[in-house]
Parts: structure tokens; sequence; C-alpha cells
């Protein structure tokens, strides 16, 4: 099972409503079809250690997908934004480990043939950024 | 309508875009500007009298977003997206990019508006001005040695002006007292190669309190952060007559202290584009990779100082001068005494000890046609501004070659260009005229460059090199030569259209 819950929203009002995602597997949080809307808006990943620890290992699966950091994060990521997935050919990204992690650098290197005009600039813009 | 200029690079390049900004205003008296820069600009934005909105581009938070391993990779991605949809939603009419790096030409490329200028990239991915000026901007940096436009000239024609004006800041609340014995000194920069030494400094200060010279006050100006630097180059020191005060504050605050004053001091930094939109008269000390053709105060008769040992930027530098940055610390305090007190009391510069000093002192004027111009007042033997002047003409000739113009057009222009009787105000209308109508350039020009250069090297007489090239008509004589003694009046201004027309057509 999984629900998405607010537990400062009953205590603290709507002024502090945060999402909670309560689950027991990763396969479960992954189906979850709420994370279409929640992953196209900015959002930050925030470790809430007394819960978090607990589950170490699996906490750090969950917020593994939420970074898009690794290749198949950033996979799950982009499947969950369609428009997306579409400027991005993965395959060309060729991590150096398994401990590395992904950059703009390698978005910009996964940039397919046929993105868009907007998407090829917004991915340099952002490279210039950290030359 | 609605405007958007896009100025992503530091401070005293949004202050030299404010003469464009006022040109945007007087074009489009009914259009709402609106001006994108970097978060980190935002106290001087504040001060720009023609710009009815700030947009913010948040490059330290996308850079950290990107960076921290701990933020998705992505959210840098979307924080962008946002902000561009945000703009995109302006539905601008116009964008002019002043800024000339890759960062801004994306951003140009992805912000939507009906028309855009200055550099982007189109649907077909093809990088694009559409703007004759801001084309040439990197290929001026990187090609040209000294005949170039100040940023403010060339901002404001990218805009489409047919006249220049001036910049404007928003007004103080009330007028500043002016004190006639206060000096205010802006000794730091971002940059320490730009920097006014800490000892020619400290020495300056001291020559000028045994001076006794009616200066009673001195001002350090500098940013809240660099107070403690300034009373260190303080330490010490001890003065008979003179009293030192810091100003470590916001730039409105020094913008008043600057206008309360009767001379500004100043190396190549922001408050010394503050001080180029007040009446108090500059000093400017060129030093580093400070720029003087492109970046030096924008102020009629405005002083600008540099050495040929001191500065990195340009023509003359030396090799220990570019590696060790050490020619700042050889600048003559004394001669810097002697320049700021005739500046002040409006005597001459003795020109003898400037010039044993080894420093080189132009003066900030604005032609005829407003172009800024940098007149010798020291060192302004013929030579010199005879070598000024035809590297003028290069880097005009530069300029004409992307669109091209027919050799014998450039070398008979040239010719005149250099002739010593043509009055100052004829030769820039010329330059004026060779920017402005171009037509075709072929194999002739190199070669006419090419022997240029020789003449450089060679210090010979370039009417005898360029003579052989001359192929004009007569018609096209007689227009030029018309052109050539025009008087500034309404009537000569329409006769010189009409020519100007005849000539096209003949073109």
């Amino acid at each position: 099972q999984a629900d998405f819950v607010c537990p400062a929203l009953s205590l603290h009002g709507e002024a502090f409503r945060s999402e909670v995602l309560v689950t027991e597997s990763l396969s479960i949080f992954k189906a979850q079809s709420k994370w279409k809307q929640l992953l196209r808006s900015p959002y930050r990943v925030l470790r809430f250690n007394p819960v978090c620890s607990q589950q170490a290992s699996l906490y750090n699966a969950f917020e593994e997908l939420l970074l898009g950091r690794t290749l198949e994060s950033l996979q799950f990521q982009l499947q969950k934004r369609n428009g997306l997935s579409r400027q991005f050919t993965l395959d060309k990204i060729r991590p150096e480990s398994d401990a590395h992690l992904l950059s703009i650098k390698d978005l910009e290197e996964a940039l397919s043939p046929g993105a868009n005009h907007d998407e090829i600039h917004l991915i340099r813009a952002l490279r210039e950024l950290v030359v | 309508m609605k405007i958007l200029a896009v100025q992503l690079l530091r401070m005293g390049d949004i202050l030299m875009t404010a003469p464009a900004l006022a040109s945007l205003r007087l074009q489009h008296p009914d259009a709402e500007i609106h001006l994108l820069i970097n978060r980190s600009c935002k106290k001087i934005a504040s001060l720009l009298e023609d710009v009815d909105r700030i947009h913010f581009f948040d490059r330290e938070l996308l850079q950290k977003s990107l960076g921290d391993p701990n933020q998705s990779l992505l959210l840098a991605h979307d924080q962008l997206a946002e902000r561009v949809l945000e703009w995109s939603c302006e539905d601008y009419d116009l964008m002019i990019n002043f800024t000339q790096n890759r960062l801004s030409a994306h951003l140009c490329s992805v912000i939507k508006a009906k028309q855009k200028v200055g550099m982007h990239y189109s649907q077909s991915e093809m990088l694009q001005f559409n703007s004759f000026w801001l084309s040439q901007l990197n290929r001026e940096e990187a090609e040209l040695a000294d005949g170039r436009l100040h940023f403010s000239d060339l901002f404001q024609l990218a805009t489409g002006t047919a006249q220049f004006v001036a910049g404007r800041l928003k007004a103080a609340d009330s007028a500043a007292t002016i004190h006639p014995g206060q000096l205010v000194i802006q000794a730091t920069t971002s940059d320490p190669q730009k920097d006014f030494p800490e000892q020619v400094l400290r020495e300056f200060l001291r020559q000028l309190d045994k001076k006794q010279s009616g200066i009673e006050r001195i001002v350090l100006l500098g940013a809240p952060y660099e107070e403690a630097r300034l009373k260190e180059i303080l330490t010490g020191l001890e003065f008979s007559s003179l009293e030192i005060a810091l100003e470590c504050c916001s730039f409105s605050r020094a913008k008043q202290v600057i206008e309360s004053s009767a001379l500004m001091l100043t190396v190549d930094t922001s408050t010394k584009h503050i001080a180029g939109f007040t009446d108090t008269p500059i000093v400017e000390l060129a030093l580093g990779w400070s720029d003087r053709f492109r970046t030096g105060a924008y102020q009629d008769g405005a002083l600008i100082v540099s050495s040929p040992v001191g500065n990195l930027s340009g023509e003359s530098a030396t090799e220990e001068g570019r590696s060790a940055g050490l020619c700042a610390e050889q600048l003559s305090a004394i001669a810097l005494v002697d320049i700021v007190l005739a500046r002040i009391t409006g005597r001459e510069i003795d020109r003898e000890l400037v010039a044993r000093a080894d420093l080189k002192v132009e003066q900030v004027c604005f032609d005829a046609f407003g172009f800024w111009c940098l007149k010798p007042v020291v060192n302004s033997a013929y030579r010199e501004l005879f070598e000024l002047q035809i590297a003028r003409a290069k880097a005009q000739m530069r300029i004409d070659e992307s669109t091209g113009f027919q050799v014998g057009h450039l070398s008979f222009l040239l010719k005149e260009f250099c002739a010593e009787s043509l009055p100052a105000s004829v030769q820039l209308e010329f330059k004026r005229f060779l920017a402005s109508r171009i037509t075709n350039c072929r194999k002739e020009y190199r070669e006419t460059e090419r022997q240029l250069l020789e003449v450089d090297r060679q210090k010979l007489s370039p009417l005898a090199v360029i003579g052989p090239v001359i192929q004009i008509t007569a018609d096209r004589r007689r227009a030029f030569e018309l052109k050539a003694s025009m008087k500034r009046t309404q009537s000569e201004l329409k006769l010189v259209e009409s020519l100007d027309q005849q000539l096209m057509e003949y073109s």
C-alpha cells in the first residue's frame, strides 16, 4: 500500500501542508500515479531523520529516485514526464562508474537529435552556468 | 508595446546600458521597458530611471541547484523553465540582448518575443544578431586593437537610434550640496589588478596633504565589505591639513557623495559609471585589464590616466606588465596629484612632469555626432594622434568587412580620413559614413589591410600605400567632396541625406 498523507495539515492547518508518502516497497513507490503531477514542478528532497533512519536503505533508494542523479533514477523521472523524455536519449550517457552522479553535462550530451529548440537552449544555458 | 532589455553581465555593464534604455524610451515613449539582470546586481538596477520593471536571473541559485548532489538534477531545469515561461508570458514585442555571451544567447533563444535583437539562435539553430552593431561586439574584442566604439555608444546604436541621448539615473530626493574642498576616491574594484595600488594611494594622500592645495577632505568610497581593507590602507597615516572619511555604503549613498564632491578620482568600477551620470568631474585611472576605449568614463571632459606599462588590455602593455601586474605600483603619485589639481582648478597639466612619469592622459569628448572619443592631453604628439586615426580607420574597415564595402570607397575615405587638414568632426563623419554605407568588399580590401599593417610596422605614410588602389569615379568624388565640406546646418544635412540617397543608388 501507498498513501499520501499530510500529518501537519490536521495539526497546524493549510499553511503547513506538506505531503508525505507512506509506503512499504520501492515498486509501489515507483508506480504511484501521483508522481506525474509532483515531479513536473520544482521540488526539493528533504530528509526527516527520525523516520528515515529507521529504514535507511529503503529511504536512500527513494531519495535516489527523486534526485535523478543516477541513470536509473533519471530514467524514472523522465518516464513520469512524457514531454521531457522525448528530448533525451539516455543511451548516450556513459557513467564513468557506479558512483558517478549525473550532472547537467550528461544531460546536455543526452539531448536527442530531434530535441526541440527550447529544450536544447534551456539545457545549454544551464550548462553555461557550470563551465 | 513591451520591450525586454537583457544585460546579464556586471553592474558596470548595466550602467553602461542606461543610455540605450533612455534611447528606447525616447523612441517608444509609451512602451513598457523591462530589464533582465543577474539578481546579484539588484542594488544597482534600482537606480535606473528608464526601466519599468526588473526581472532577475537567479544565477547563483541555479548554480547551487546544479552543483548540489542532494538536489534533483532536474530542479534547476524546472526552475529556469518556470522563469522562462513567466518572461515569455509577458508577450514582448522586442527583446534586445546587450550581453554577448553564450548563456544570454541560449536564454534569449527560449524567451518568446516578436522581434529579437542581439545574440540568439533562430528556430533553425542559426546564430543571429539582427543588429549590425551587436554582431560586431565580440569580434571587435577579439580582433581590434584600439579603434573600438564605447559600449554605451554601441548599445545605443543597437536600439536603432539616429540620435544619441544621455542615460539617466533616478534623482535623489534633495539636491546635493557641493563641497569645493572635497575629493572622493574610489580605490578598489572586484579585480585586484584594477585597484589603485595601496602604496601609491598612501603616497598620493601624503603629497596632497603637503601641497596645501585647497583639498580639505578626502572621502574614500567602498562597498560595505571593504571597510576593513580601506581602514588598513589608512593605518599609520597622519595628515596636517587633510581630513579623511570612509564611506562604505550603498550605491545611492555613493551617488550622493559623488555629487557633493569637487572631483572623483576613480579606478574602473561601477561607481565610476555612476559618476558619469553626475556633473562631478572625473579623473579615471585605467589600470590592469581596464579597457578605456570600451568602458572609459562616459562623461564629457573626464580625464583618463593610463600607463604604457600599467594597462594590460591595450596596445602597449609590456610582457612584464602582463605577467606581474607590477606596473601599477610604478604610478607616480606626484604626477597624479598634479593631474587631479589641474582638473579641479582648470589649469594646464604639467605635461613634462606627467610625460616623465610615463603616464598617458586623455580627455573624453563627444564629437558632433555624439560618439564618445578620447582626445590626447599629454603625449599628444602628431605621431600618436596619427596612429590613433589609422587604428580607428582600420577598426572601422574591419566592421565593414562583414557586410562588405567597395575598396575604392574605403581607400578614398581613408585617404581623406588621414588628411591633416580635415577637421575632426569631418573625419568622424567619414567614419560614420563608412559604417552605414556598405556594399561590397573583395580581395583588394584584404590587400589594402595588409599594406596598412605594413604601414604601422614601418611607420610609412599611408597615402603612398593607399594611392595605387584608389578607384573612384568623378561622380563619387564630387559627392564625397561635398560631404566633406558640409556644415552641420539643417539645409546641408538635407543635402547630405540626398547625397547619401544618390550614393546608395549609385552603389
